[in-house]
């Protein structure tokens, strides 16, 4: 083969002490600096994050198993066999492909199939409602923070009034209200009650930044307001917003579970890892621990991964980290 | 500094006010409403249901019963005399000087539609039980907190710090009421130690508050300590293990700020001992942040113990709440609202003017 035409050799090397290390062995290299972008850097330092990404593959590993687990496992959610032995409390976990989580009181339902199909709802419920939350807060907050003025005063009055009322409570009151519902309302709950804090958090750099010349500069061009906050003042605030808005994930499918399990939340016809354990507490007297522990162990394992990837991604947005 | 003081305090006002609206607004929305029991009834005549409705003042706009309901007007009072109560000065002034006796600024809820009895009992009677349980819990989970959070920042980066770090997102990440299913499941159902639910034992012990309750106290004291003991175990550990993670990593980060200050290193370089360096260099000014941010925790305290008493069925204020839901006890859901957002309005106060106070390097005009 020609030399000539073949493709030089590359290696990445990121960090001056590898290139120097490198530089050492291959004296004869050629070097050549390739400029990032902030969200390469970013990826950069979060994937040196050790404990992000542990966090990504836990929640990752969930998302697969809420998307692919309740197509490929052999029962239907939707559909209860009778079982073959009749066992009051349920029969135990078990070391065979059938029941691998055990089964549950009285119906002895699969506790395995609960537990995949709950995963599916319960982060489409969390995904959805801080998306929709993480919406109305952007947007309030920068109109108030970017306004001022007496609309910002009364906006964030509002804010201060609902923050002062327990979001549980709210949330409470307001799923009993509206029935044990349809997991589209449940998750409409949480968005409404859920913007506050990110709106008081996208106020706070928009009034930071408002003063900056480039917006000054935006402004003498004769830039829409909008414009100026969506295109020059927002995705300056973007690193924030989304710290946030992955931990309130978290906040939301753990909300969602207590009051689901309390019964005022998503109705049991579709399955949350919340409602599925709604009668696992009468189950512990009779021995059956399993029904109240798999579906519980999938909420920690869910919501430490979030937590693990939430301050990874702290890390490694901070404009101010070195690589 | 003292007007600084009121203008908190007045800038607070507004606030409340849309508090109120916002709960006086869920309880218009909600479905039933007072005259939904007599719906099925077949001997409530037209009559008596409009005489009840003008009893109770259903028949009123609504803003004239929000109006009695938050103590402004009086409902004896016609026209621009609502707002004067009987004796002839404004109607939201105490009772005690001659103002009204009805609304929420009289502390007056209502009665419960369950029970019938006033709410202000209802709820009352409830506060000290969870006083009791959120009191345990506090003391226990500042403790560990600036145990854990100050061993951490002192040994930063070494085994001792990863093992707290670990233990506390652990901790983060659990829902509470399901680390209170765990325990039931291992202490009293697989271990036996500990009574799954309740504030007392029914079979020896009289209900908690009553005069029976503190007879018995008074004739057997470790009898009844010992049994309130015994019920809180779990409960406070639910509660603290959830609570603490939080608080350390604050103090971490706090004292891991203040042992980064010129002020330390300079400590250091006159040859101050590193334990007074700790305690009276770092820690009193990590203490500021910290201090402040539990006091904005404490009235979250005292309802986020709900999850808590709802699995171990501790009769508190949590546990009203969600019978009070269930039931659709619509004034005693409206009287825990509204305490508990005064409650935490107050508090966000006193934190922003003790922060005031204390930090000289903190301007306000």
């Amino acid at each position: 083969m020609d030399e000539s035409t073949a493709a030089p050799e590359v290696r990445v090397v990121e960090s001056p002490a590898a290139l120097e290390q490198l530089l050492a062995e291959h004296p004869d290299y050629d070097v050549q600096l390739e400029s990032l972008n902030q969200w390469q850097l970013a990826w950069r330092r979060f994937k040196r994050h050790r404990m992000a990404m542990v966090g990504s593959a836990m929640f990752l590993t969930m998302v697969a198993v809420g998307i692919f687990g309740p197509m490929i496992w052999s029962y239907n959610y939707y559909n209860v066999p009778l079982p073959d032995q009749f066992v009051h409390a349920g029969r135990p976990p078990m070391l065979s492909p059938f029941h691998p989580f055990g089964e549950t009181m009285l119906l002895q339902r699969d506790v395995f199939t609960l537990v995949v199909n709950g995963i599916r709802l319960s982060l489409l419920i969390g995904v959805l409602a801080t998306v929709i939350a993480t919406t109305i807060g952007t947007f309030i907050g920068s109109v108030a923070g970017y306004f001022g003025g007496f609309l910002d005063t009364v906006l964030m009055r509002i804010v201060d009034a609902l923050l002062s009322l327990p979001l549980l409570f709210l949330i409470l009151v307001f799923s009993r209200f509206l029935g044990a519902g349809s997991w589209v309302t449940v998750t409409l709950i949480f968005a409404l009650f859920g913007w506050m804090s990110i709106a008081r958090l996208v106020r706070s750099v928009v009034l930071s930044l408002r003063e900056a010349d480039w917006v000054d500069a935006a402004r003498a061009a004769g830039v829409s307001d909008m414009r100026i906050i969506f295109r020059h003042v927002l995705p300056n605030a973007l690193s924030p917003i989304i710290v946030a808005a992955s931990l309130s994930v978290a906040g939301v499918i753990i909300g969602e579970a207590f009051v689901s399990f309390l019964g005022y939340g998503v109705n049991p016809s579709t399955p949350t890892l919340g409602n599925i354990l709604s009668g696992a507490q009468d189950a512990l007297t009779e021995g059956n621990w399993w029904w109240a522990f798999f579906p519980g162990m999938a909420i920690v394992i869910i919501v430490m991964g979030i937590n693990f990837m939430g301050d990874g991604l702290q890390d490694a947005l901070d404009p101010r980290a070195k690589i | 500094m003292t007007r600084y003081i009121v203008r908190r305090l007045l800038g607070a006002i507004p606030t409340l006010f849309i508090v109120s609206i916002l709960i006086y607004a869920i309880l218009l929305a909600a479905p039933g409403g007072p005259t939904a029991r007599f719906a099925q009834n077949p001997h409530i005549t037209p009559q008596s249901l409009a005489a009840f409705e003008h009893r109770w003042g259903l028949d009123q706009p609504w803003y004239i019963q929000y109006c009695r309901w938050v103590g402004v007007c009086n409902p004896n009072g016609q026209g621009l005399g609502v707002f004067v109560s009987d004796h002839g000065i404004p109607n939201l002034l105490p009772g005690i000087i001659g103002g009204g006796d009805n609304g929420v600024l009289h502390l007056d809820f209502g009665y419960s539609s369950t029970t019938g009895a006033p709410v202000s009992d209802v709820i009352s009677e409830r506060v000290p039980r969870t006083a009791i349980l959120a009191g345990c819990a506090l003391v226990l989970w500042l403790l560990l907190a600036f145990i854990t959070g100050m061993l951490a920042a002192v040994r930063r980066y070494t085994k001792i710090d990863t093992a707290i770090t670990l233990f506390n997102y652990i901790g983060y990440s659990f829902p509470t009421f399901w680390l209170g299913l765990l325990l039931i499941i291992i202490f009293v159902m697989q271990l036996g130690w500990f009574p799954a639910g309740g504030m007392w034992n029914v079979r020896t012990v009289p209900i908690f508050g009553t005069g029976a309750y503190w007879s018995y106290a008074a004739s057997q004291p470790l009898a009844a300590l010992g049994d309130l003991a015994w019920h809180l175990t779990l409960p406070v550990i639910t509660l603290v293990a959830v609570s603490v993670a939080g608080d350390s990593r604050f103090v971490r980060a706090a004292m891991i700020d203040a042992l980064r200050e010129d002020y330390v290193r300079t400590a250091r370089a006159k040859g101050v001992p590193e334990r007074r360096v700790i305690y009276r260099h770092a820690l009193r000014n990590a203490l500021l942040p910290v201090v402040t941010n539990m006091g904005l925790e404490l009235p979250f305290l005292f309802t986020g113990a709900i999850a808590t008493e709802t699995v171990f069925s501790w009769p508190g204020m949590g546990r009203l709440f969600y019978e009070a839901t269930s039931n659709y006890d619509y004034p005693v859901l409206m009287g825990i609202l509204v305490i508990t957002a005064v409650l935490v309005i107050g508090a966000n106060l006193l934190a922003d003017i003790i922060y005031a106070v204390v930090d000289p390097r903190i301007s306000y005009g």
